[in-house]
């Protein structure tokens, strides 16, 4: 049984700054770190092998240095690492990141994966699109927001996600797409000896030609989408202040009028 | 376990300068370097004007060429502060302090890029693992054990627990910084301590940035003493144009001081607010903050630097140019000792300390020490003495006062009782406006992006809780106060200890004039997330 | 086949970093390149954060910087696309609220389209009622797609993506509209990917009007839709414009339900039952388990906070209360938690969640920059505080110095009026 996991690398968000200037974001100072969704889905992904002995691969889409989220999940356990790289990727949207990642997934496989992992959602994109996405191009169904996964020998799975109106318990059988949330088992830590191996591990890239990708498809060519402008967001607070004089009805239609205004 | 020939615990200036050295000198043999921080730099701060002497014996022209540095010292001063708006430059910079064409930049960029030169000589460095212990086999240091991951707040092992693991070597290079924990444990388990203890100052920093770039300004630099701290607390503070749109600007106090009302925090705001640093940072917003320790004992209180199979290399090492508060280049070339040493001797066990210990002796940094031995205890007994004494020290090569002297207590025992009404005198004096305008303490905490894991146990652990009582009774719980990072603070009637705020500068540990604290390690990778300090 | 979306011309480029300045995406930097220039140094771009804003061909005053220019293989056809689809999302009959909100941009977005523009609503489930299609067409719609299948009774992200791309196909709607809720999120984006087009997830603001379309040099009637990066750090606005249809996801609570409307009740609407070959589903909902303690506040759309300020658990009883009364949830302080008031997972701020509310209700709450960070993606926040002092009324749209114990209760007798 082969297991993906789609990881990503992402500006730390708890460090994005912005230039007092020219308002807009600062690249120095700002950590590239695993997007912490992913490291939940990792942590699914690992589970299974030390459940099931599945050989797990882990694929990142990004820039040469994201290969060190690469090397993260070979520390905790992946087996293989892949990364997705070449310039031709750039600008790339939702539609075309899933189309190039799941021709990416098939190429590290050799073929059909049992089930790919995904985080529910990156901290800088905020789409959680491309999950459902690679789930489209690679034809397997989806299963979103999972907390809880088990997996026979069989391939049958039965998981537990968060939904608006409360858990769902869902099954069926593999193979699959699945997103994981944050409500997941934690992730686990790298033992240092892990590290070290990771360290020497070999990388596989994957360009547009290993991945036999069609060249309209891929990079901003591939895009629907476009962003057309950029503004900060609206500056906050320097609202009113009163002295509360025991007006109720007032702060009550305060409340109402930002509720439904 | 792991085998290496070389461990180094702590990816700062010296233990990077160890491994780089090491193999430049044609070392074969493994070199691991481990850090507790989550990347590289995390946890490594200094002002920083870097005396380039350390960088031009480790690295090539071209390396130094390429340190991520904006700007060198081009325009330098000194100043005396005598109060909130009144201060005086001093006419001439003394020779010895003078930095006329050193870097300055950040010491956590200039830690990252060493670290990518040692990887790239084919060194190993790995960051988020706290080393906790050092193991020790027939009295010989033989390696270490990092510490577990995910435990839970009650010590228990939570779902993701990861065990310790151990790390046996050849050689282990202790190069954690000041008041490093493995550092002082080795220290006293073997008797290695100095004739006196050691003296420590907590420095705080910000990074600020200015509204408009001034052009021209960076490489700016000033050094003051004087206000905010009296004639007799040790204490003094620094503004350094990093470029043109960025300052620097820090204050260190001595750790001897005697005041229980002193807060480390409120000086510092209060420093920003006196009319001399203000013209160097109006309309500039903090954008950074970090905070750590220095160890400024000197010559004598300097530990031997070395036991059966572990060298202590940098500030651990007590190598610190205390009238120049200078300590990077001195770090470097302990370490390049330290490389040559191990090298030497094909690491072995036995012969490398006394080896590292003559090397270390022979170098620039070891007779700049030296030559200033006495400084700190001259300012022990206030300003005008200790400068004085400091210039007489510096103008015999250190010869004079041909004696030690100075107070030979530590930090923790300086401390005096609180008289009544003095804690709310303080609080007055600390209602001022101006002050306030400047980040409040959580604010700075925030800025120096520190993060622990919430569940976890706490990593500031109270010897006996009830001395807590009694100290807020005799000193009103210093600790409040001299935190840098609010990790400490009375609610309802008892001591709260915020652990997850915590810089690890160790000041706690230090200064607790009951010595309540033990500082064992949080989970690895947690802690400050230093960028640019 | 180009690299990155933007060529940078060396021998233009005179490292003056007002590009870098201007890029919001961090996309830009300047590297050293002796003897390049005078300064000796290149702006260079990484193409895997380069987003093609173009802001930087504008921020260059030496016109260093070019677009590249793309082939473009769009949907055939745009002219055939027309018309407004909102999907209105439905869980055991009752249809979802952020389904009403989108119908009242709807008739906005008409309004702007002009040209014959229809708003539609599409519903699909099993054993679908004129109870359920009626408050639709009183809410605007022109059309309500009904798709009725057993397959629909659960949802099932294939079937539903069968469903509402097969809709597409057959009637080619030019903006496909839904709420961003957990269902919508997920089968809304394999629905764009079927259909080979672009969406825009959690859009906060949306509008149609004519545009210059960059790569045809024609002007078009295209939807803007705006959303917030990085954090809501940056607001940024999104475009498709060569591809239909233009679909958004939008939260819950951005836009307002407009009551009594244009077409109001009594309004005339056509309700076409559509007939779908459908594909089966390849998985199979077992139960659902409805948890009222398990709440992510992060998702909740109001939020009714307390801090030190509450002075004790009993105070955080009345939050509930409240919260209960607005729709919304409690959620706390950093103090508050400590104290033992709350549990850890109703926290806000940097070690709890970041909340993206329409309203936060700060009650006691002092405002420390780790818990405005928390709440800094919220529209509307409103403090109760008794220190006038306290840095959450830099952030607050309305700041009420008083004691949040007091304050409570009268609000509670207010609104239960």
């Amino acid at each position: 049984m082969t297991v993906v996991v789609c990881i990503k690398q992402v500006p730390d968000s708890t460090n994005v700054r912005i230039d007092p200037r020219t308002n807009t974001l600062m690249r120095e100072g700002v950590e590239s770190i695993l997007n912490p969704f992913d490291a939940f889905a990792l942590e699914q992904g690992l589970a299974l092998k030390d459940a099931l002995g599945v050989r797990l691969v882990a694929v990142s889409m990004g820039p040469p240095q994201a290969a060190a989220v690469l090397r993260e999940a070979l520390a905790c356990g992946a087996d293989e690492a892949f990364l997705v790289s070449s310039r031709a990727f750039g600008g790339a949207d939702t539609l075309a990141t899933s189309y190039t990642l799941s021709r990416a997934i098939r190429t590290a496989c050799g073929g059909r994966p049992d089930l790919v992992l995904f985080g529910k959602q990156a901290i800088d994109g905020d789409t959680a699109q491309v999950g459902p996405g690679v789930s489209e191009f690679l034809d397997l169904p989806l299963v979103t927001y999972v907390k809880a996964l088990s997996v026979t020998p069989d391939a049958a799975f039965r998981v537990t996600t968060s939904m608006d109106d409360g858990e769902h318990v869902i099954e069926g059988r593999l193979p699959a797409v699945m997103t994981v949330t944050k409500d997941a088992a934690p992730p686990r830590f790298a033992p240092l000896a892990g590290a070290m191996r990771a360290a020497k591990a070999k990388i596989t890239v994957l360009d547009e030609k290993a991945i036999a990708a069609d060249p309209i498809r891929i990079g901003l060519t591939g895009s629907p989408t476009k962003v057309v402008t950029i503004f900060p967001p609206p500056v906050k607070g320097g609202g009113r202040k009163i002295e509360w004089r025991g007006d109720a009805a007032a702060l009550a239609h305060e409340i109402r009028e930002a509720i439904h205004g | 376990m792991i085998e290496t020939d070389v461990l180094i615990v702590g990816a700062g200036p010296a233990g990077l300068a160890t491994a780089i050295s090491l193999k430049r000198c044609g070392f074969a043999g493994r070199v691991v370097v481990i850090d507790k921080g989550c990347a590289v730099g995390s946890h490594v701060l200094s002002g920083a004007v870097m005396d380039p002497a350390g960088f031009r014996e480790l690295l090539t022209e071209e390396e130094i060429a390429k340190l991520p540095v904006e700007a060198h010292v081009n325009r330098e001063s000194f100043r005396f502060i005598f109060g909130a708006k009144a201060s005086m430059p001093i006419p001439w910079v003394p020779p010895m302090m003078q930095a006329h064409g050193f870097p300055v930049g950040s010491l956590t960029k200039v830690a990252r890029y060493l670290a990518s030169i040692a990887e790239r000589l084919g060194a190993e460095v790995y960051t988020g693992y706290a080393v906790t212990e050092l193991i020790e086999r027939d009295g010989v240091v033989v390696g270490a054990r990092t510490g577990e991951k995910g435990l839970a707040a009650d010590g228990r092992p939570k779902s993701n627990h990861l065990a310790s693991e151990e790390i046996a070597a050849k050689v282990t290079v202790l190069a954690e910084g000041g008041a490093g924990v493995l550092t002082d444990r080795l220290v006293e388990a073997k008797g290695l301590a100095g004739r006196r203890p050691q003296s420590y100052a907590i420095a705080v920093k910000e990074l600020i940035e200015l509204a408009e770039p001034v052009a021209g300004s960076g490489g700016t630099i000033m050094h003051t003493f004087g206000y905010p701290v009296n004639l007799w607390t040790y204490g003094g503070g620094f503004v350094y144009h990093v470029s043109d749109s960025r300052v620097m600007v820090g204050y260190a106090l001595g750790l001897d001081y005697i005041d229980a009302t002193l807060d480390v925090h409120e000086i510092f705001r209060r420093y920003k607010a006196t009319g001399a640093v203000g013209r160097h940072i109006s309309g500039g917003k903090a954008v950074a903050y970090g905070a750590k320790v220095i160890p400024e004992g000197g010559f004598y209180a300097m530990p031997r630097p070395h036991a059966l199979g572990a060298l202590i290399v940098g500030d651990g090492a007590g190598l610190l140019d205390g009238l120049r508060i200078k300590g990077i280049h001195i770090a470097i070339e302990s370490g390049i000792a330290a490389a040559a040493a191990i090298a030497e001797t094909s690491a072995d066990a036995a012969a490398v300390g006394e080896r590292y210990h003559a090397l270390l002796r022979a170098t620039r940094g070891y007779a700049e020490v030296r030559r200033v031995k006495n400084v700190h205890g001259g300012f022990t007994r206030g300003a005008p003495f200790g400068v004085a004494m400091a210039g007489l020290a510096w103008a015999t090569f250190g010869r004079f006062p041909f004696w030690m002297f100075g107070r030979r207590h530590r930090d923790s025992e300086t401390m005096r009782e609180l008289r009544p009404g003095a804690l709310e005198a303080a609080a007055r004096c600390a209602a001022d406006p101006a002050i306030r305008a400047f980040p409040d303490r959580l604010t700075d905490v925030f800025m120096s992006g520190t993060l622990h894991e919430e569940d976890q146990p706490c990593h500031l652990h109270l010897v006996d809780p009830a001395r807590c009582e009694a100290c807020e009774r005799r000193f009103g719980s210093p600790c409040t106060r001299f935190c840098p990072a609010e990790v400490y603070r009375r609610d309802e009637g008892r001591l709260r200890i915020d652990f997850s705020n915590c810089l690890h500068c160790k000041t706690c540990r230090i200064k607790c004039p009951l010595e309540n604290v033990e500082w064992r390690f949080p989970q690895g990778g947690d802690g400050p997330r230093y960028t640019m300090m | 086949m180009a690299d990155a979306p933007i060529l940078i011309e060396r021998a233009k480029c005179t490292g003056c970093g007002k590009c870098v300045n201007g890029c919001g995406f961090a996309a830009l930097r300047l590297v050293d390149a002796p003897g390049a220039n005078r300064l000796g140094r290149l702006a260079e771009v990484d193409p895997s954060a380069c987003k093609a804003c173009s802001a930087c061909v504008k921020a260059c005053p030496f016109h260093a910087i070019a677009e590249t220019k793309t082939e473009i293989r769009g949907t055939e056809g745009l002219e055939s696309y027309h018309d407004i689809w909102v999907f209105s999302e439905q869980t055991a009959g009752r249809i979802a609220e952020v389904a009403f909100e989108l119908l009242g941009k709807g008739l906005a977005l008409k309004a702007q389209r002009g040209d014959g523009c229809r708003l539609c609503a599409v519903l699909l489930g099993s054993g679908v009622t004129a109870a359920m299609t009626d408050p639709l067409v009183a809410a605007g719609a022109d059309v309500v797609y009904v798709v009725d299948s057993p397959a629909l009774a659960d949802y099932d992200a294939d079937v539903y993506v069968d469903a509402v791309a097969k809709l597409v196909e057959r009637h080619h709607p030019e903006v496909v509209l839904a709420g961003a809720t957990a269902i919508g999120r997920a089968f809304f984006a394999k629905v764009a990917v079927r259909v080979r087009t672009g969406l825009t997830a959690d859009c906060t603001a949306l509008r149609i009007e004519e545009t210059h379309n960059k790569d045809t040099g024609a002007m078009q009637m295209l939807l803007h839709q705006t959303r917030p990066a990085f954090g809501g750090n940056i607001m940024a606005t999104i475009m498709t414009p060569n591809h239909r249809p233009q679909m958004a996801t939008v939260r819950p609570k951005v836009f307002k339900r407009r009551n009594g409307s244009e077409k109001g009740p009594g309004a005339k609407g056509e309700v076409l039952r559509e007939a779908l070959e459908l594909i089966a589903p390849r998985t199979r909902l077992v139960e659902t388990v409805r948890d009222p303690d398990a709440v992510d506040i992060a998702a909740a759309a109001v939020l009714v906070a307390g801090g030190r300020g509450l002075k004790g658990a009993a105070a955080f009883g009345l939050l509930r209360e409240l919260a209960d009364l607005l729709g919304g949830e409690v959620a706390a302080s950093r103090a508050a938690v400590d104290a033992g008031w709350a549990p850890q997972s109703r926290q806000v701020g940097q070690t709890g969640r970041a909340v993206v509310p329409k309203l936060y209700l700060a009650f006691g709450i002092s405002g420390a920059i780790q818990h405005l960070e928390g709440i800094r993606g919220a529209d509307r926040v409103i403090a109760v505080n008794t220190d006038p002092n306290a840095p959450i009324f830099g952030v607050a749209d309305l700041g009420i110095v008083g004691d949040a114990t007091e304050i409570i209760p009268a609000l509670i007798k207010e609104i239960r009026k």
